[in-house]
C-alpha cells in the first residue's frame, strides 16, 4: 500500500507563488519534485508538451489546474502551487478557452487503478467552495499538507519534519 | 454488452475517475459493460468500441473512422451536471444496444 499513496511534504506546498505563465508554475513544482528525487529529467518536458497539446485547467467556483502525466517517476506524489496572482491554464472541458487559475496541483500518479480512490477524493473536495477556499487563504506549508490529509484519506501520505 | 473506451488527454487522471464513475452507473442501470482506458490521441482510431466518452479537447459531434459516437464525460470530473450526464448515458447506451 505506501507505494502507491501520493506523498507530500512541506517542500511541495508552495505558497505565494509568483509566476508569470503556467510553464513557470509547472517547472516550480517540477524543481521541488525532482529534488526530491521522485521523476527523472524527461519528466517534466514531457509535462509541458502534453499541457499545451491536452490541457488540464479545470472550472470549479475557483478554476484549478491538475497537470499529470503517466511514467518517469517513481514515488507517486501530489505538489500544490497557490498563487497570488492568475495565470492562465486551457480548459481540459474545452467550454471556455483559458482559465485563470491560481491553484496548481502537480500529481504523479503511478498505478490509476490502485490509486482512484485518492483521485475521487481529490475532485470531490476540490469542487466544493468551501475547500478551495481553505487552501487559497492557508497561512503555511503545515496547514496546506494538514488541509490535504484530511481530505484526501488514505491514498495521501503527508510527510511532516 | 456495451464497449465503451475511456479517454483523456494523459490516459490516467481523469480517464481512471470517470471509468469507475461509468461503471458505477452501468452496475446501477443493470447493463452488462466493458469500459477501457484510452489517450485521446489513439481516439481517431479506435475501431473495437460502441461509445467514446472523451474528457478534454476532442471535438464531441466529429466522429471516428468507424463512426463510433463520441460524449463528453467532463460532468464526471467536476462533478457539475453529474445527474443528468448519468441518465443521458444510460439512455444513449440503451438506443446503442436497442439497435444491435
Amino acid at each position: 500500500m505506501s507505494n502507491i499513496r501520493l506523498r507530500s511534504d512541506e517542500d511541495l506546498i508552495l505558497l505565494h507563488v509568483k509566476a508569470d505563465d503556467r510553464r513557470q508554475v509547472i517547472e516550480a513544482l517540477g524543481r521541488r519534485v525532482e529534488a526530491k528525487g521522485y521523476i527523472n529529467e524527461r519528466f517534466i518536458p514531457r509535462l509541458l508538451e502534453r499541457e499545451e497539446a491536452f490541457p488540464t485547467g479545470i472550472e470549479t467556483a475557483y478554476p484549478i489546474a491538475i497537470p499529470h502525466i503517466g511514467g518517469d517517476c517513481t514515488q507517486p506524489f501530489l505538489a500544490v502551487a497557490v498563487l497570488d496572482e492568475p495565470v492562465m491554464f486551457g480548459d481540459m472541458g474545452g467550454v471556455k478557452s483559458e482559465l485563470a487559475v491560481r491553484l496548481v496541483f502537480l500529481f504523479g500518479i503511478t498505478a490509476p487503478e490502485d490509486q482512484v480512490q485518492v483521485l475521487k477524493n481529490f475532485m470531490a473536495a476540490f469542487t466544493m467552495r468551501e475547500h478551495l477556499e481553505s487552501l487559497l487563504g492557508i497561512e503555511s506549508e503545515i496547514a496546506g499538507l494538514e488541509l490535504l490529509e484530511t481530505l484526501l484519506g488514505d491514498g495521501f501520505e503527508a510527510v511532516y519534519r | 454488452m456495451i464497449k465503451i473506451v475511456v479517454a483523456c488527454g494523459g490516459g490516467i487522471f481523469t480517464t481512471t475517475l470517470v471509468t469507475d464513475q461509468i461503471k458505477e452507473i452501468l452496475k446501477k442501470a443493470k447493463i452488462a459493460h466493458k469500459v477501457t482506458p484510452a489517450k485521446l490521441t489513439e481516439v481517431a482510431s479506435i475501431s473495437d468500441a460502441d461509445l467514446i466518452v472523451v474528457t478534454g479537447k476532442f471535438g464531441t459531434d466529429t466522429k471516428n473512422v468507424a463512426n463510433i459516437p463520441i460524449i463528453a464525460g467532463i460532468a464526471l470530473v467536476t462533478g457539475v451536471g453529474k445527474e443528468e450526464f448519468a441518465d443521458d448515458l444510460v439512455k444513449k447506451v440503451k438506443e446503442l444496444e436497442g439497435v444491435e
